[in-house]
């Protein structure tokens, strides 16, 4: 589904990313980990399009094509799914009328036809369960005035109504409590099956308690140190990533 | 491209009302003198009292200099050329669609205001005024059978002396300021609405205004009057030709709304702005008042102002009786070179009174846009409130925002709330909802439609889709 | 109306009444004839001036002021020392009526190369510092009152800190009005120039000692320079029949942080103009005020804050209390000029209107030419919040003392900022003094 090679980025001409290659198939899910600073939340930024980072070497092929000519839209309306670290607030634009909007767009993308308001109500309203939010979100302004978890939540609502091939969730998992991060957690399983693939960018092994990745990466200072199963998640939280780091001077050295 | 050239590119786009009508006109001499005020009240063949009326105007008006306190920059105007009356040469007949000129018919049509009735929008009465002068009436009967009068001033000059020496002049002075001055000295035509006691207009009323010709100015007067327990919603929306000249719009427009009655009256204006390079446009120069004259009544003005190249504009309400209310909703938005100075006075007189008002200003390219607004809390306004708030816009770096409220608070039960900000639309609101599929067109759309709801939610069902519409034409167009 | 202003033109008499003014220097005196040049002939502003709207000088064209200096035995107070704060005990200079007083002045204790002195004397000896800075920075369309000051000023306080220098304690400015029978009209001139990372607190204070009429009218200058830091504390106490006209403009470079906090209690008419611009990034202003008015008293304070420059920030909190038929006034301009992206600026003006006879203006302005900038402003007027009356009353407090804590409450943000202890002393209890003579309060017991 998406294959990374030799990925470099820069943010204003610092660069960021050094070199990644990355394989993800379809029912996948792959965590990503990493200290902060380490380049993981670009890589999720990257993929989705965002404008204040460049591409200098290396591709993102996505279901055969290059992302890299794709406007932010277009990814996302060929499935391309990005849950926010800091979600955006929009004054004046409710939740239920930006869902609406952006399930359209995606469904016109795929040949079929809107749904008018009410169609989407029913639609909206199991999806709603599935992160046990109220319909009273629907008519609050996207992301205005929640709480931190209330606006996770409500990323991971979106991605229930847009449903993806490609999820990316930016730490999706920071700052909520357990309550949340269970309800969180149980939405993305519900939401993961064999037809698309999550890519779990996390700083704490914690949410692992609840996903079960099938591949773990470390990320460390733009570039993928070591990957493995779930076990290396485990190890990280026991070591830290100075275990990783440590081992990779060593091994830097020993060349 | 970037997302400020982005937006800039968008928001630049044609303007879509540019086209004139070939209709043959009877000429007026250029310039303001006692003589034209008398031609102006001859060919009106008005009383003695509104000749009085335009002769003390035209000689206040001799003595005032042009107001120059406002933010905007426009080159002196040479009044002695400028055409102040100017009408299409077939006199109307006020009476019958048939007999008004068939151009001008289609002119309404193309701007999508059809007059002949049964292609009407069910539930509203349209007056049309073409230059300075009122050509069709629309469903005059209707209103008739429940009491509301709706006609051209000069029509209600004609047929309610009586009322029009009453409530002429009361609200906005002939001496007010300049160019309220001028409009009492010159006013061509216009709007009448009377409400009588205890109805409710039995549909919205509108006026749609048309500039048409080059060297004319536009110089219309409104009244309306609502009686005890009554209520009226009146729309007003204007349009004018492409001229590389200038043209001039003084209007005035009064409101008066005895015991506990409620009018809301709602503008789209969208005028010529003038090209990119500033080249062109309507000088709006519009005086708005409104009077609660009685307890318990309530003046609430909406206004969606997307054209113009110079905009100074502030429709007020004195809420002189006790628990009275006055309102007041603004989008304005400029680009290119537009100039806007656009606000309003809330003037609390009686005792309880309550105002609000909410702006919402969008500058793009390198314009200027700046709120202006007084709120006056006299002594004997006991228990009043007033609740502000301006909010800005910033597209592009070479536009600027201003905000000049003042408030004035002279008793101690009274409180006065204002909160401004400035904000430009945010490079990560617009990739969050790309992410979520939608153009990057749709996107800033999206933000300035829910940065602008509070207002449009305010206007009447039909004009809030226009409105909306138009501010999606001004942002239509070539992205990429 | 107009020719009785004009048949006693204000500005040219109080020119007039001090004869040319003479120092060695070119720079100073070209700097005073053109001042001298720029208002001869010229009026007072009338309330038609948008910026004078709300301030009528009309009675204060009509008095007749003679220069302070030549009243040759002021009656002075005996409790001068009394108005030293303890923190400023070994750097202070005082002036009696405008005019340096060596006996009341100390400048001990401080840092090598650090100059507290007389600005008259800086200048006759042609410090060179001095010389640069005077006049520079003092500049507002259209006014008459900092020529009027620049055209015939003597003395002042020059303070001048040499890079990389912290003064610990701050340095009062003492000025002590005292009551005589003439009226008198001084032109005192601060200018404090601070060097690259230096840090400085300064406290002006002007003290009326009596009931009289006076003129006050000062200019301060401030230029701060890369990352140099300066708190400006002023206390305007005058006589209660005194008129005051200030103006003070700093200079911010980059990196700087300049925190003013100025304070009216006196005076019959107080009109400040207070302006910070922003030369350079990352530079930080605070325009911090408290006005307190009741009698008949008037104070107008009208601020700019000039964002020129990228990243910098701003705050502006402007407290009034109005009581019995007090007149506040406030006008902030906040400017963001093209360069200015990423600016915050924060304005709030709030408006305590405790009488049903005063009045409160307020008009905050933002002027944006910059698209990438966060700023916003709030202005309110209103009473005290009932809510939090009947509460207090729920815990067995009168009427008169609830209002007493909550207007106190209300000063207490802006006064807790100062960074003097002894001057937030001094404010709680003008505070206190001001609820406790209120009659609005009174009336409710």
């Amino acid at each position: 589904m998406l294959t990374i090679k030799n990925l470099h980025a820069t943010v204003e001409g610092e660069e960021i990313l050094k070199g990644i290659n990355l394989e993800i198939k379809a029912g996948e899910i792959h965590a990503i980990m990493g200290p902060n600073g380490s380049g993981k939340s670009t890589l999720a930024k990257i993929i989705a399009g965002h404008p204040s980072y460049e591409v200098t070497r290396g591709e993102i092929i996505y279901e055969g094509e290059d992302l890299a000519e794709m406007d932010p839209d277009e990814r996302a309306r060929k499935g391309v799914f990005m849950a926010f670290q800091y979600p955006v607030e929009i004054p004046g634009v409710s939740n239920s009328m930006l869902m609406r909007e952006s399930y359209n767009e995606i469904r016109k993308e795929q040949g079929l036809d809107p749904l008018d308001p009410l169609e989407f109500e029913d639609y909206i309203t199991e999806k709603l369960n599935l992160v046990e939010m109220d319909a009273k979100f629907l008519e609050r302004n996207v992301n205005a005035g929640f709480s931190g978890g209330e606006k996770k939540r409500n990323e991971i609502l979106q991605m229930a109504v847009l449903n993806p091939r490609l999820s990316l969730l930016d730490e999706t998992d920071s700052g909520l409590d357990i309550d949340a991060l269970r309800i969180v957690s149980e939405g993305i399983n519900k939401l993961s099956g064999k037809e698309n693939a999550v890519m779990l960018v996390t700083h704490y092994q914690r949410i692992l308690n609840y996903i079960t990745p099938d591949y773990v990466h470390v990320l460390v200072n733009g570039q993928i140190q070591k990957s493995g199963g779930k076990e290396l998640a485990i190890k990280l939280e026991e070591h830290g990533y100075e275990w990783v780091t440590a081992k990779t001077e060593v091994n830097g050295e020993a060349k | 491209m970037s997302d400020t050239q982005t937006i800039e590119s968008m928001v630049k786009q044609p303007y879509k009302y540019g086209f004139k009508t070939n209709v043959e006109y009877d000429y007026f001499p250029k310039g303001l003198n006692e003589d034209i005020v008398n031609m102006i009240s001859d060919i009106k063949e008005e009383p003695d009292f509104l000749r009085e009326f335009r002769l003390k105007a035209y000689r206040n008006w001799k003595t005032m200099k042009d107001p120059l306190w406002a933010n905007i920059n426009y080159p002196k105007i040479n009044y002695d050329d400028i055409q102040f009356y100017s009408s299409p040469k077939k006199k109307p007949q006020l009476d019958s669609l048939d007999e008004v000129d068939p151009e001008i018919l289609e002119t309404y049509e193309k701007l999508g205001i059809p007059l002949s009735e049964q292609k009407m929008l069910a539930g509203v009465a349209v007056d049309a005024v073409f230059d300075s002068v009122s050509v069709a009436t629309t469903f005059k009967e209707k209103l008739a059978e429940a009491g509301v009068i709706f006609c051209s001033l000069s029509e209600a000059v004609q047929k309610y002396p009586d009322l029009i020496k009453e409530y002429m002049g009361s609200v906005v002075p002939y001496n007010d300021n300049f160019f309220a001055a001028m409009n009492s000295a010159v006013f061509s035509d216009g709007s009448f609405c009377y409400v009588p006691k205890g109805v409710v207009s039995p549909m919205e009323l509108s006026t749609y205004f048309r500039i048409n010709n080059e060297e004319s100015g536009q110089f219309e007067r409104t009244l309306i009057v609502a009686e005890e327990d009554s209520f009226v919603s009146y729309l007003e929306g204007c349009t004018a030709p492409m001229f590389s000249k200038n043209q001039l719009h003084a209007a005035v427009v009064e409101l008066v709304a005895l015991d506990n009655a409620q009018i809301k009256y709602s503008t789209v204006q969208n005028w010529y702005s003038g090209n990119e390079k500033g080249v062109g446009g309507i000088f709006n120069f519009v005086t708005k008042r409104g009077l609660c004259k009685g307890d318990h009544s309530k003046i609430s003005w909406t206004q969606v102002e997307t054209g113009s190249a110079i905009t100074w504009k502030y429709p007020s309400v004195i809420m002189k009786g006790d628990n009275s209310t006055g309102e007041f909703y603004s989008v304005a938005v400029t680009n290119d070179k537009m100039e806007a100075d656009t606000g309003t006075k809330m003037i609390h007189l009686g005792k309880n009174t309550n105002s609000t008002i909410i702006s919402k200003g969008i500058a793009a390219g390198e314009s200027q846009n700046s709120y202006r607004g007084l709120v006056k809390i006299g002594p004997n306004a006991k228990n009043s409130r007033n609740y502000s708030v301006c909010d800005s816009m910033l597209i592009g770096d070479r536009c600027g925002a201003h905000t000049f409220p003042y408030l004035e608070a002279k008793n101690n039960s009274s409180s006065v709330e204002h909160e401004a900000t400035t904000s430009k639309i945010g490079e990560d609101q617009i990739f969050y909802l790309q992410q979520r599929g939608l153009d990057e067109e749709n996107a800033v759309s999206l933000i300035i439609n829910g940065f602008c709801k509070e207002v449009f939610k305010e206007l009447p069902m039909e004009f809030a889709v226009e409105a909306i519409k138009l501010l999606g034409i001004k942002l239509e167009g070539s992205v990429g | 109306m107009t020719d009785i202003t004009k048949e006693t033109n204000f500005l040219d008499r109080m020119i007039d009444s001090h004869g040319p003014m003479q120092t060695g220097y070119d720079r100073v005196t070209e700097l005073r004839r053109k001042a001298a040049d720029d208002i001869t002939g010229r009026d007072l502003p009338t309330t038609r001036h948008e910026e004078w709207k709300y301030c009528s000088l009309k009675k204060l064209s009509r008095e007749s002021f003679i220069p302070a200096a030549e009243i040759a035995q002021p009656d002075l107070p005996d409790n001068i020392a009394d108005y030293i704060y303890p923190e400023a005990e070994h750097h202070h200079l005082t002036f009696i009526n405008g005019v340096y007083s060596e006996k009341w002045s100390k400048t001990d204790k401080l840092p090598q190369g650090v100059i507290v002195a007389n600005l008259a004397d800086v200048l006759d000896e042609g410090n060179p510092v001095a010389l640069e800075h005077i006049g520079q920075y003092a500049r507002w369309e259209d006014d008459p009152f900092v020529p009027l000051n620049t055209s015939v000023f003597r003395d002042g306080a020059f303070i001048h800190v040499p890079a990389s220098v912290k003064i610990e304690d701050p340095i009062q400015l003492l000025f002590i009005n005292t009551d005589e029978k003439e009226q008198y009209f001084m032109t005192p001139r601060c200018l404090v120039v601070g060097e690259r990372s230096s840090e400085i607190t300064v406290v002006e204070d002007h003290v009326g000692f009596g009931d009289n009429v006076y003129f006050n009218a000062p200019v301060s200058e401030i230029k701060l320079a890369e990352n140099s830091h300066m708190t400006h504390v002023k206390l305007q106490r005058d006589s209660r029949k005194a008129y005051h006209i200030s103006r003070l403009a700093a200079d911010i470079s980059r990196d700087s942080n300049y925190k003013s906090y100025a304070v009216q209690l006196g005076s019959q008419l107080s009109r400040s103009d207070v302006k910070a611009v922003l030369t350079d990034e990352n530079t930080h202003a605070t325009l911090d005020g408290l006005v307190m008015v009741n009698g008949d008293q008037l104070s107008d304070t009208h601020s700019i804050m000039d964002h020129t420059m990228p990243n910098c920030t701003s705050h502006q909190l402007h407290k009034c209390i109005i009581d019995d038929e007090g007149t506040s006034v406030f006008n902030g301009k906040i400017f963001v000029r093209q360069d200015a992206q990423k600016t915050d600026a924060f304005q709030e003006n709030r408006n305590l209107q405790l009488s049903d006879s005063g009045t409160a203006y307020a008009k905050p302005q933002l002027e944006i030419f910059a698209d990438d900038v966060s700023c916003s402003h709030g202005a309110t007027i209103g009473q005290l919040d009932p809510d939090q009356v009947f509460y207090l009353k729920t815990r067995g407090l009168h009427e008169s003392q609830t209002r007493e804590i909550l207007t106190y409450g209300f000063a207490l943000d802006v006064i807790e900022s100062i960074p003097v202890a002894s001057i937030q002393e001094r404010l709680s209890k003008e505070v206190e003094k001001f609820t406790k003579a209120s009659n609005s309060i009174k009336q409710l017991v």
